[in-house]
């Protein structure tokens, strides 16, 4: 099935695209940029001296109906730039590319009128004192990429893949395990139908990285930063559609699309993407790194050159269907949705290389109806609300049904001595989840100097569990978990909008409870004493923090912010999920104390050159910091969460953008990021100090950085094409498995560094409408690992082909 | 600008970017091993991070600190997918043998002070942990071992248990012999009414004279938890494992232990045959017997350990100690008499035993405790005068002593 969306999708992709080049125009319509090619939102083009106009939207995108014998002049004006004015010439496609007018720049950044509410936020985040990135997804709209690729490059920013396309990761902002957010809500209520190695670029307009402190509209109990995954939502009639193919067997379609009758405004949604890849790329021995390909004869290992990966192949699909009405009297958005996604996930390795998976799968099917509601002005003026809420089922298998240990080279170990089969695995999950989430934001006046925000965030889980073969229910006793999490933040300016704070305080409840059966029978299951204990677990814990930001010139500011946060544990962490991990009732929330402090420079140069530098610091103190290990619980042995006493973390990060004209533009950014243990005695005693204590925290990168260059070459074939060239560079320096200075160098694992260089080649034509890019991923076949042995894929090549219908 | 002039800067770039590649330290080759006596002893720690290493010395009653900082030790981290499967290591005839993952049977040999090597292995068709090692079948040039986990024969109601004969020298197996453990007829339920659908784990193998005794517990699918307080064994000839029969006894519990290579029985000077038992409630311990000659446990004989704190940290390595004396961690027993001879953590100066694994040599026990101002200290205890004497001490930032090992 999952096949055949994608065959209609590339047969949907190609229909339009020919269509769409014999269409007749009757429209006048271009985009409205910056000297660097950068959209101008709210830019307002108007036919002087007639009342024909329009205004540009988020991508810079204008449509205008005039007459197409007209000869009249079109004039486009922008907050912060210096007008334009071209006589239209019969020429139906107009491009804009405005000057900056430095006097008005700063109003860009503050004023609040005409903005959408998208560049309200992104204005709103600009001028916070908020350690964050936006990275702008539309520039990689052309990339065969999906998130995990474009978020790797953001400086503090790790993610540790195992493989290739949906593989498991671990996701860290500055070494804290940081929350992800799609939309504002917390991507945990997704299931597996939304995952950072699954979401491709197209269906997202932009993700905002935050570092430390986290904006209170983002609800939840993010702790040390968070991601924002901000999908495409347009107001006019949209439709983007996307196909790659690649290396490996890899497939990838999106579709997103809008349309809203300007009549009724009922409004329509839809999101969707298929994903498959066979990941069967080549392993290859490593002696040097202590990876060893392996097969076996007569029962003995021996080591091969390489070996390439099966049963690792990986499919997901989602669809997204939203209906409702917008910019109505009583709505700027309300939306009822219904999310359905499939995942199929082989598993030919786990956390090691040794072990060689032959028969092991997951799979998932996840269904979620949604109900969103936005309004601007509700009850009162300038008070925004904004309310989400979502019911979700997910139902997971995961399987292994091999008998038999399996070699690199596919074939099973052979039974040589007459053991008996590994036993097979079949086990059900079935999982619900609840969420209510609630934005309030009122705005004192117009110019939003000074604002308050209010947000309710509540979420509960319950899963069951069940295995297929034995026919047990394991689901066990009763257990629940229900988390309220409160938000209020003061938002002000100050000194000619010189300063601007973000005070916040955050109200966490957690709600925990379950039975525990302290009964006791004797052997004809006769009561002899104990009964059924009904435990609960509750705690209130208050969390602050303080975002400043201080313009010092008309260019440059200094930012610092301070927060105390909470990380509640999970479900998983308390109840375990009834296979691998086992829970720990006794795991207390993780807090932390952070402090970032940083500078920013940004300035143009005789308006050809922009110039932009971020250098930011950081400080965290982490307690009860949640972490995983394994532990032998009558005799079977299991994953559990547990807290560690104490972690620091402490580094800084610089990124520099340059750019010259539209027609080049380079980033360069490097991460220095150290984390230590902080618990200091070996046990409660307080005697002995550990041997760990002030010691790095291990198996962990602590030294990246990421390169991005790319050239730009508008109007080369035909007027309205963009050809872009992009080198892209990623550096992780090597690090240790184990403790740097414990037990002899000879005896050490590392992890090498990694050198990946990349190039992206694109070619748009009629203003971005048509795009096809072609992708050449790890150049020069780097052996990398981001986790101990396990290698990712080597060089791959994809082409990618985009209708953008606007 | 155009376009193909900034390809050969990329393009320039991409060579300049790919000369970084050798920012990776080199890393050594192991030097040659260098002895400097005929004794080489181990020691297996963990730290707080998880990480693990072997610290190695010629004399463990050397006035010495044994640590892995300063880059000291051998870090054998990788081998393990955590500290903990160091339950599936052991230590025979001066080499470490290794489960790994359980894919991979390993034979390991200490090189010197800063590495190891591995210098055979076994691919088993399927997961393999290793179980018990039949000390008294075993010979220098074969270890017979099981492993952790048979396989349930419901059509059979029996457990099948595989018993491997492996030649060290090669590693190969020599020979596999295969026991079948009647399981119990009945289905025990959960206070819920639930079947236990329970499993077997065999807890114990001794061989006595030409009787094969299996220790064995029931374990429930449904809570993952021991049930039953029997102790069962099953007997049989051996070597021809024919008529084999399952004798049990409740007074003390199931037959204590569990998979890994611990075992929970011995045989003292008269051949009688002492089984550590636990009840899975209260998890207190007792001793029950079977006298030389005999296949039932005797009626008259039962140790009531209730009142001893035994194995209160770990299931560690029963030793006999001679004249009829025997080390269960951290008391010394004399279990024909019931009596318990010495608590080692009273004799230690105050201190916990939180090893698995311990050893005889010359007739003197050798363990590590962790004493009540934190430290870790190798002890040797002397049977015949009852008495204690303080040797390395082990670095105090460690969290955990796994093995302590003669390798030479």
């Amino acid at each position: 099935m999952l096949k055949s969306t994608s065959t209609f999708v590339l047969i949907l992709i190609f229909t339009v695209f020919i269509q769409a080049q014999t269409k007749k125009k009757h429209a006048l319509s271009g985009f409205v940029k910056d000297n660097f090619g950068k959209p101008i939102p709210g830019a307002t083009i108007r036919l002087k001296d007639q009342h024909t106009g329009t205004s540009s939207d988020i991508d810079g995108y204008y449509k205008l109906q005039i007459n197409s014998s007209t000869d009249a002049i079109l004039r486009v004006t922008a907050v912060g730039y210096h007008s334009e004015e071209r006589a239209v010439n019969e020429k139906l496609i107009q491009d804009f590319q405005l000057i900056e007018d430095r006097n008005y720049i700063e109003e860009v950044t503050v004023s609040a009128h005409g903005k959408t509410e998208n560049e309200k936020k992104v204005a709103e985040i600009k001028r916070s004192g908020f350690n964050v990135s936006v990275i702008d997804m539309n520039k990689h709209a052309n990339e065969a990429a999906n998130l995990t690729q474009v978020l790797k490059r953001a400086t503090g920013v790790t993610i540790r893949e195992d493989g290739g396309l949906g593989s498991n990761f671990v996701f860290r902002i500055n070494g804290l395990d940081a929350k992800i957010y799609i939309d504002g809500v917390p991507m945990e209520n997704f299931g597996s139908s939304m995952s950072l190695n699954n979401i491709p670029v197209n269906l997202i307009d932009r993700v905002e990285v935050y570092k430390g402190v986290v904006p209170a509209f983002l609800g939840s109990d993010a702790l040390g930063g968070a991601v924002n995954i901000i999908t495409k939502r347009r107001a006019r009639p949209y439709l983007d559609l996307s196909y790659s193919y690649g290396s490996f067997n890899t497939h990838q379609a999106a579709i997103v699309g809008t349309f809203t009758n300007p009549k009724n405004k009922l409004s329509f949604r839809m999101n969707a993407f298929y994903n498959h890849s066979d990941n069967d790329y080549n392993m290859y021995t490593n002696e040097k790194y202590n990876v060893l390909i392996e097969e076996t004869v007569d029962n003995k290992y021996y080591v091969i050159p390489k070996a390439k990966r099966f049963n690792d192949a990986y499919t997901s699909a989602m669809g997204q269907l939203e209906v409702g009405f917008r910019d109505v009297s009583w709505a700027d958005q309300f939306y009822a949705g219904l999310t359905y996604s499939q995942n199929h996930k082989e598993n030919q390795i786990g956390a090691s290389l040794s072990k060689v998976f032959g028969g092991a799968w997951s799979e998932s099917n996840y269904l979620m109806p949604t109900l969103s509601y936005k309004k601007s002005n509700f009850l009162v003026n300038r008070l925004y609300t904004d309310i989400f809420t979502s019911y979700s089922y997910d139902t997971r298998y995961v399987r292994d049904t091999a008998m038999y240990n399996y070699n690199w080279n596919g074939a099973w170990v052979s039974n040589y001595e007459g053991t008996t089969p590994n036993p097979q695995k079949d086990m059900k999950y079935n999982l619900s989840n609840y969420l209510a989430r609630v934005n309030l934001n009122y705005d004192f006046d117009e110019a939003r100097n000074q604002s308050i925000n209010f947000n309710y965030n509540f979420n509960s889980n319950d899963q069951k569990e069940y295995d297929l073969i034995g026919n047990y229910n394991r689901s066990g006793l009763p257990s629940y978990l229900g988390r309220h999490i409160f938000g209020l933040s003061w938002q002000n300016q100050w000194f000619d909008k010189r300063l601007s704070n973000v005070l916040a305080v955050k109200y966490y409840r957690m709600d925990a409870s379950k039975d525990i059966d302290e009964r006791k029978f004797d052997g004809n299951n006769n009561l002899i004493s104990g009964e059924i204990i009904h435990q609960k677990k509750q705690g209130n814990y208050y969390g602050m923090s303080l975002a400043s930001r201080y313009r010092i010139t008309k260019d440059g500011g200094w930012k610092l912010s301070y927060e105390r946060a909470y990380n509640l544990p999970s479900m998983t962490a308390l109840f375990g999920d009834g296979v691998n991990t086992t829970g720990n009732w006794a795991v207390k929330p993780e807090h932390s104390d952070n402090i970032n402090t940083g500078f920013y420079y940004n300035t143009y140069i005789n308006q050809n050159h922009f110039l932009n530098v971020d250098v930011t610091g950081f400080y965290r103190l982490a307690n009860n910091y949640i972490n995983s290990r394994a532990v032998i619980q009558n005799g079977v042995s299991y994953y559990q969460s547990y807290n560690e006493e104490g972690v620091k973390l402490y580094g800084f990060e610089a990124e520099v953008k340059y750019g010259f004209k539209d027609l080049l533009a380079v980033t360069l950014n490097g991460s220095y990021d150290k984390a230590l243990y902080n618990k200091k005695y070996t046990d409660e005693s307080h005697q002995q100090i550990s041997l760990n204590y002030n010691k790095q925290l291990i198996n962990r990168p602590w030294v990246y950085g990421n390169a991005d260059i790319s050239l730009i070459q508008n109007n080369w074939f035909q007027q309205g094409s963009r050809v872009q060239l992009s080198y892209l560079y990623q550096y992780t320096h090597w690090f240790y498995l184990t403790e740097s200075d414990h037990g002899s160098l000879e005896s050490k694992d590392l992890i090498p560094s990694q050198n990946i260089h990349s190039a992206v080649l694109s070619y748009a034509w009629d203003c971005n409408k048509y795009n096809v890019s072609f992708e050449a991923r790890n150049l020069t076949d780097e052996r990398a690992y981001d986790n101990f042995r396990l290698q990712r894929p080597g060089r791959a090549f994809y082409v990618k082909l985009r209708l953008s219908i606007m | 600008m155009k376009i193909n002039k900034f390809a050969v800067a990329i393009f320039a770039a991409t060579v300049l970017f790919s000369s970084c590649k050798k920012s990776s330290p080199e890393t050594t080759s192991p030097e040659e091993p260098t002895p400097t006596s005929n004794s080489l002893y181990s020691v297996w720690v963990t730290t707080a991070a998880g990480s693990s290493y072997l610290l190695t010395a010629d004399n463990l009653m050397k006035d010495t600190l044994l640590t892995a900082a300063n880059n000291q030790g051998i870090d054998i981290t990788s081998h393990l997918p955590a500290a903990f499967y160091a339950i599936y290591a052991y230590a025979y005839e001066g080499k470490y043998y290794l489960s790994n993952d359980g894919t991979r049977f390993s034979q390991f040999e200490v090189v010197n002070s800063k590495s190891w090597k591995e210098t055979n292995n076994y691919a088993f068709p399927g997961n393999f942990y290793l179980g018990k090692v039949l000390k008294d079948i075993s010979t220098k040039d074969e270890m017979v071992m099981t492993k952790t986990a048979g396989t349930t024969n419901k059509t059979k109601n029996v457990l099948e248990q595989p018993i491997y004969f492996m030649n060290v020298n090669n590693l190969t197996i020599n020979k596999t012999i295969g026991i079948e453990i009647p399981m119990i007829t009945f289905n025990p339920k959960t206070p819920e009414g639930k079947d236990h659908n329970p499993y077997i784990v065999p807890t114990s193998f001794t061989q006595r004279g030409d009787k094969l005794f299996v220790g064995h517990k029931y374990r429930s699918n449904e809570t993952r938890k021991d049930i039953i307080d029997t102790a069962y064994m099953y007997v049989c000839d051996y070597p021809s494992l024919a008529n084999g029969k399952i004798i049990k006894d409740a007074r003390g519990g199931f037959a204590a232990g569990h998979w890994e290579v611990q075992t929970l029985t011995f045989t003292d000077d008269n051949k009688d045959l002492y089984v550590v038992t636990k009840k899975t409630d209260a998890a207190t311990y007792g001793l029950l017997r079977i006298k030389s000659g005999q296949t039932t446990f005797d009626p008259d004989y039962f140790f009531d350990l209730k009142d001893y704190n035994v194995f209160s940290n770990n299931i560690s390595q029963v030793q006999k100690l001679g004249d009829g004396k025997v080390y269960i961690s951290p008391f010394v027993i004399d279990p024909a008499n019931k009596k318990i001879v010495a608590d080692l953590r009273i004799l230690v100066g105050g201190g916990e035993s939180k090893t698995t694994m311990n050893f005889m040599e010359n007739g003197k026990l050798y363990d590590v405790f962790k004493t009540d101002e934190s430290k870790w200290y190798v002890y040797e205890y002397d049977p015949a005068k009852n008495s204690v004497k303080r040797g390395a001490e082990i670095d105090p930032g460690i969290s955990q002593v796994y093995h302590l090992n003669k390798l030479r």
